[in-house]
């Protein structure tokens, strides 16, 4: 089944170019995410203007600012239409295509969308997070160790959030309606992740709830580490709790894979 | 049938003069490092895809359109319906102007893109035809009367309630036929309108054109890939290659001047191309081997007897297989083009070059294949 | 006038069987919808959590404003909204444009038709449900001129937020964009869920002006949330409308003689 991997590599450099063509795609998206930031630094510096304290829910204005910045930064980087091919895929029964070769179904995939993400790395990340450092006030991260612990965490939460829209775009096998699930799935991460709130704004009974959902792995991990919330010991514990929710999706990905070839080869597609 | 009424007065109902249209393309470069320069700087260059034809049909012929993939008939075909702007040029269809006139103008002709639709994907026939009823204002004595017409030739009743999605290719033909020609126009435009169906529905949709044609007086410019298709019904054809006309007038002028029209082709396994010259020497055939074991011989029917030509052929090496056919018209206009044949640039009327006298071998000696 | 409004009548019927045939996509739609507004009511929710008011606006107020874009907004997905998200692709690209171009009515009139999605105006319903909402919480007292003004006002940021999108996307005659240019202005249009004056005087005056997007529902709510000081901008909100789709129709125009049918 394993074969080497020089084979992921090749998955990876043609997902890679296959993105070149559609650049101009990626592109538009710079000037977008300058757009999702602005709106985000307005609502929270109002929200700061309107409050009688300096700090809300544990977070100053400039952290604030800092982390609405950067998770759009990160988001930049892990989101990817994986969900919606797969899908795509498994409903037309392309996936059977798939069968005959003798490559790992999932990995191939998450090497292409790790090909993905890193042409969006250079092209809409970098470009997009050198822009909103010069134009907002964005701290840098908050030592070397933050830093590096941050770089970690991103990779992480690319897993993750693959590791999700993988399991959601196999859903095609079992419904017709995947494409309501993609979209519900995107609405979920967006809120309970911390991407658009930290987590401890949100009411006291849901804040522990949200801890313990895989969710919070793609958002809320990467910026506390980001903003130096933690110190290494705990850094490290929280990077591990990343990896573990990585390796137990991964899992879970990988028995849903059996039962979608279970289901195409004895239903036929 | 209602009279067609336009604003034309006299002359060629469609009338074109140096009708030409030039496009930019963009050329990509190959591989990581092309894609990647590609990102900073684009190359383009024009491509004339129409360069200063002529026209004139007058109202009621059938004129076949042809020439190779890429010769510019499509495009010709889109400035004659208003769809595209010409470069330079005048157009004038039925005494309109049709870019500039759109709306009014394009209530006079109806156009099938063979490899399109035209119908609305998800509804029924019938309710397509009745919204383009809606469109065009046909009054419902004429679109009843049309319908029955459509039918008789089309068939067209046992599918009118079925979703277009659901039709078999030659169904959707017959359906795109019916509507294109729903509100009587003068002019009716097709593009490849037989590409990919089956001889039944072929020869269905030739007769229901020439029906059309003689009793409406419905003038027909189409472009085909199938000279069957204009042998059936075509009055002239114009020839087109890399967007200049290179041949005006009769079929028959065209393969008289042509000359080579027809084909043998055996199948002999091992046997020797030398060896078919040689015993065909004395006729005027040309021969090839275009894949092993697999010979060509291409002629004019008009000066050689196919008969004689299989006798011979047949005598030269063990044959396992003949088929006879007509040369294919792609391969014949590039050859016009590329010098390798002959042909007179005739005047309207197509005057019919030497070779016809000779016509007594009967050309439709050995038909199919 | 009447033909016209006839042929829209008997596209409308077409595409309502059609769509038809697709009911649980359909009604997936609507959750799918209920949700992703839902993420962004709760977003609001949490705010308001910590804060009573927001730039000068109380929730009930940003839930009307966030409602009133939201009815625009359901307007637009069911006649525009497809139509400028794969216009490109399909119009220009797969030059369906080829078909529009040889019948007898106007290019954007038959495109327009051809993409409506008649179900789709269900977003009306959360729109107006989260404005009956505010209006109660809040005890609007709506006088005569407030209900005359309702309709106006909500076409009026319909032509600006259609007529808007509609200009972007004219824009492909000139410059083709697999997947097209309306993307980013999509997300542009955010900002005009929320009330304006949480924006610097800069980019309100942008909002306000190039990209006008502070009339499709917060000049407009403003006015009907009794704002005196927005009445005259609250009230300009149809004549902006009118002038917006104006201009896109214009574009439109210019563009279609730059059409070059794909092939040859």
């Amino acid at each position: 089944m394993m074969v080497g991997v020089a084979v992921y590599g090749a998955f990876m450099r043609n997902k890679v170019l296959e993105s070149l063509a559609y650049r101009m795609r990626f592109a538009v998206g710079i000037p977008s995410y300058l757009l999702f930031v602005t709106v985000h630094f307005f609502i929270w510096r109002a929200v700061y203007q309107a409050s009688p304290e300096a700090e809300i829910a544990g977070f100053n204005l400039g952290e604030i600012l800092t982390y609405a910045a950067i998770a759009w930064i990160v988001r930049s980087f892990y989101y990817s239409r994986v969900d919606f091919e797969i899908a795509e895929d498994v409903r037309r029964g392309d996936v059977v295509r798939d069968l005959l070769r003798p490559v790992d179904f999932q990995l191939a995939r998450m090497a292409e969308a790790f090909g993905e993400s890193a042409f969006r790395f250079l092209v809409l990340t970098l470009p997009s997070a050198l822009l909103v450092y010069l134009v907002f006030p964005v701290a840098l991260p908050a030592g070397w160790i933050a830093g590096a612990a941050f770089g970690l965490s991103l990779l992480l939460s690319f897993v993750v959030y693959f590791q999700i829209s993988y399991l959601v775009g196999l859903s095609a096998a079992f419904t017709e309606q995947a494409a309501g699930l993609i979209r519900a799935k995107a609405a979920a991460v967006e809120l309970l992740s911390g991407f658009l709130v930290p987590l401890s704004f949100f009411p006291a009974w849901a804040e522990p709830i949200l801890r313990w959902l895989p969710f919070r792995m793609v958002a809320d991990v990467p910026l506390n580490l980001y903003l130096g919330r933690y110190d290494g010991r705990e850094a490290l514990l929280l990077l591990a709790l990343q990896a573990a929710w990585a390796l137990g999706l991964y899992a879970l990905g990988r028995l849903a894979w059996r039962s979608v070839v279970r289901r195409l080869t004895i239903q036929g597609g | 049938m209602t009279a067609h009424n336009t604003k034309e007065r006299q002359g060629a109902l469609i009338e074109a003069n140096g009708l030409t249209k030039t496009f930019r393309a963009f050329s990509r470069r190959e591989g990581i490092a092309g894609a990647f320069r590609d990102l900073f700087h684009r190359e383009y260059r024009d491509v004339r895809a129409v360069d200063g034809i002529d026209l004139s049909i007058g109202e009621g012929e059938i004129v076949g359109y042809i020439g190779p993939n890429g010769a510019g008939k499509s495009t010709t075909i889109k400035m004659l319906t208003g769809i595209l702007v010409p470069s330079s040029g005048e157009v004038r269809v039925a005494g309109y102007v049709p870019w500039k006139e759109r709306e009014a103008y394009t209530r006079h002709i109806g156009v099938v893109f063979g490899q399109r639709t035209s119908l609305w994907w998800d509804i029924a026939v019938i309710e397509s035809l009745r919204l383009l009823q809606k469109i065009y204002r046909v009054p419902e004595r004429d679109f009843r009367e049309r319908i029955d017409r459509f039918d008789t030739v089309l068939g067209l009743k046992e599918y009118l309630h079925t979703p277009t999605r659901k039709l078999s290719l030659g169904q959707r033909m017959r359906s795109e036929l019916a509507a294109a020609l729903i509100h009587n126009p003068r002019v009716l435009f097709l593009d490849e309108p037989t590409i990919g169906l089956d001889v039944a529905v072929k020869a269905r949709i030739r007769e229901f054109l020439r029906e059309i044609n003689r009793e409406l007086r419905t003038t027909i410019l189409l472009t085909t890939h199938d000279i069957d298709d204009i042998e059936a019904l075509s009055h002239r054809v114009i020839v087109i290659d890399r967007g200049t006309k290179i041949y005006e007038g009769s079929l028959e002028g065209l393969k008289a001047g042509l000359g080579y029209t027809r084909q043998v082709r055996v199948r002999a396994e091992g046997a020797d191309l030398e060896a078919f010259r040689r015993a065909t020497a004395r006729l005027d055939a040309q021969w090839s081997e275009p894949e092993p074991g697999v010979f060509c011989a291409v002629f004019d029917p008009d000066t050689v007897a196919v008969a004689e030509l299989l006798q011979r052929a047949l005598g030269a090496a063990p044959v396992t297989d003949v088929a006879i056919q007509d040369v294919d018209i792609d391969r014949v206009v590039r050859e016009i083009y590329e010098g390798t044949r002959q042909v007179p640039l005739a005047g309207p009327s197509g005057a019919i070059a030497e070779g016809s006298s000779l016509r007594s071998a009967g050309p439709d000696a050995g038909r199919g294949g | 006038m009447m033909r016209r409004a006839e042929i829209f009548f008997a596209y409308l019927g077409q595409l309502l069987k059609a769509q038809m045939e697709y009911r649980l996509d359909f009604l997936v739609d609507i959750t799918t919808t209920l949700l992703r507004q839902g993420v962004d009511l709760a977003f609001l929710a949490i705010i308001f959590t910590k804060v009573s008011r927001l730039a000068g606006w109380s929730f009930p107020e940003v839930v009307f404003i966030y409602g009133f874009f939201t009815l625009v907004f359901g307007l637009y997905n069911a006649t525009f909204l497809s139509l400028i998200s794969d216009f490109s692709d399909r119009y220009l690209i797969r030059a369906e444009l080829d078909r529009v171009l040889t019948r007898p009515l106007g290019s954007l009139y038959q495109v327009f038709l051809e993409r409506l999605r008649p179900l789709d105006l269900n977003g009306i319903v959360l729109g107006a449900a989260l404005m009956v909402y505010a209006a109660l919480r809040l005890d609007l007292a709506w006088g005569p001129l407030e209900w005359a003004l309702l309709v106006p006002l909500v076409l009026g940021g319909f032509l600006v937020y259609s007529g808007f999108f509609l200009a972007i996307t004219s824009i492909n005659f000139w410059f083709e964009v697999r997947g097209g240019l309306a993307g980013p202005f999509m997300n542009l249009s955010r900002f005009g869920r929320f009330p304006a004056t949480i924006y610097g005087p800069g980019l309100r005056a942008f909002l306000s002006t190039a990209v006008p997007f502070a009339f499709i529902a917060f000049y407009p709510s403003a006015l009907l949330l009794g704002r005196e000081e927005y009445l005259l901008v609250g009230l300009a909100t149809p004549a902006v409308g009118l002038a917006v789709f104006a201009v896109a129709v214009f574009i439109w125009r210019r563009g279609i003689g730059r059409y070059q049918s794909a092939g040859s």
